[in-house]
């Protein structure tokens, strides 16, 4: 099989969970958007509107991200659509009182595209702030829990930008909970970067083994008590796909 | 190799290059053995201080930064003597080299060719003038390698009160030079072509950090943002 293209989410889902990368990827049965997914739409739309108008007041920012959540989770079955729906406007402001003071953005949700050598398929995906004026691009991430450092994922996800916009740029991650906030800044950028294109090689060599979609039904499994099948459709998917 | 690109199978725990440790503060070498148990491999010590003698494959140190605290495998950032040492890479990497000898018959054990990393200044020290002897005698020896003995062990003290150590500094002797023979070099120097993996992988020994340090907006924004006071310009 072939891929047209990777993007930095299908490639650490292929870390992650290979069974799913295979349901969504290669079957083509997406799963649905969790709340907490949709919270992370919402909360950028609402800092974007309130980066690009620094005198807009901040509740104007948090409405427009609230409003955003309610269209997306119209029909979500997700029973944390409340909880999560209520921790927005607390994101928005600590994310706001964060990212505010870096100025008005030079671009917004950046394409980005890289095809390194040996790889057939590009590797494409969108940075979400950057700064030119001060050689900065940041990527805002809505999380439960505070972490201490960049996670791995978005390490590579970050690196690809930056390694793929300039060899001299400072990415950063800002992380925004429900509680806390700390923006970071990404090491090793090159490193992570070629992680990313390690795994893009992995996910080729892994889809050459066959051109019929089921045969990767046989070769993988997926553990059901992962968060990733919490959702009561996707682990009938799971189901019915592995008998498992 | 899985498909994964990995092999997936049990580590058979033996067949990595054996160690030669030196404990700067007893002064002591110790060849470290492998044993399997039936259970797993276990490091078993064994003191070869007395009578050590050992060819050193000085042709071939690597320096840089290593981190013996990781928690597992020691993590090397080294490159070939005499190259730009690479950027610290955190907090726990002291500067350090790592070169191989192969132990004399007496001291040898089953695997005589080892390796030796530390980032002891002791220890460096005492290599240190076993290598400008080596340096100063070895265009006399083309081909060979100097055969070292440790004539004694030194001891330096360093810091003041309760903060005070004692360290062990190696007087090394050259005893003689041999060929290389079976001691076949293996670099774990990226520069060396040590790590060099199938198509393309990364060539650090270890992960690489992701980073953990916070960092605040940039100044030039935050005064186009703070209003300047008017006594700034009084």
């Amino acid at each position: 099989m072939k891929v047209e293209r990777h993007s930095p989410s299908s490639l650490n889902l292929f870390c992650s969970a290979p069974a799913l990368f295979v349901l969504e990827r290669v079957l083509g049965h997406r799963q649905p958007v969790g709340a907490a997914a949709h919270r992370g739409t919402a909360v950028e739309v609402g800092v974007t509107a309130g980066l690009l108008a620094p005198s807009k007041p901040v509740e104007e920012c948090v409405e427009f991200a609230e409003r955003r959540f309610r269209t997306l989770t119209a029909l979500s079955g997700d029973p944390r659509r409340e909880l999560i729906g209520s921790e927005i406007a607390f994101m928005v402001r600590e994310a706001l009182e964060e990212l505010r003071p870096y100025g008005v953005p030079t671009s917004l949700q950046g394409r980005v595209e890289w095809r390194p050598e040996g790889l057939e398929a590009p590797i494409m995906g969108f940075y979400d702030f950057a700064w030119e004026q001060h050689g900065i691009i940041v990527d805002l991430k809505t999380t439960g829990k505070l972490p201490s450092h960049i996670k791995s994922g978005h390490a590579r996800q970050l690196g690809f930008y930056a390694g793929a916009i300039s060899d001299n740029l400072d990415a950063r991650i800002s992380y925004v909970t429900p509680r806390k906030r700390a923006t970071y800044r990404l090491e090793n950028i090159e490193a992570h970067r070629d992680a990313l294109h390690q795994i893009a090689l992995r996910v080729e060599k892994f889809l050459s083994l066959s051109d019929d979609p089921e045969y990767f039904i046989s070769i993988t499994a997926p553990d059901c008590d992962s968060f990733y099948y919490a959702d009561p459709l996707a682990r009938q998917a799971v189901f019915e796909r592995w008998c498992i | 190799m899985g498909i994964f690109g990995f092999s997936t199978e049990a580590s058979a725990g033996g067949d990595f290059l054996p160690v030669l440790k030196y404990d700067a503060r007893a002064g002591r070498f110790f060849r470290v053995d492998r044993v399997n148990t039936g259970a797993g491999f276990v490091s078993e010590p064994a003191d070869v201080t007395n009578g050590f003698k050992a060819m050193f494959d000085l042709e071939n140190i690597e320096t840089g930064w290593i981190n013996f605290n990781t928690g597992g495998a020691p993590d090397f950032r080294l490159v070939p003597m005499g190259h730009a040492l690479p950027q610290k890479p955190g907090e726990g990497h002291k500067n350090g080299i790592r070169f191989m000898v192969k132990l004399s018959k007496e001291i040898g054990g089953e695997k005589p060719i080892r390796e030796i990393s530390t980032t002891a200044r002791a220890f460096l020290s005492g290599l240190e003038a076993l290598y400008l002897d080596y340096e100063k005698n070895k265009s006399e020896h083309p081909g060979h390698l100097p055969i070292a003995v440790l004539e004694t062990t030194v001891p330096i003290k360093s810091g003041q009160g309760q903060q005070q150590s004692t360290n062990y500094q190696p007087r090394f002797k050259i005893a003689g030079w041999a060929p290389r023979g079976d001691l076949v070099f293996q670099s774990r120097s990226p520069t060396n072509g040590a790590t060099a993996a199938p198509a393309a992988a990364p060539q650090a020994v270890s992960p690489p950090n992701t980073g953990s340090t916070r960092v605040d907006p940039p100044r030039a924004a935050l005064a186009a943002v703070e209003p300047a006071d008017a006594d700034d310009f009084g």
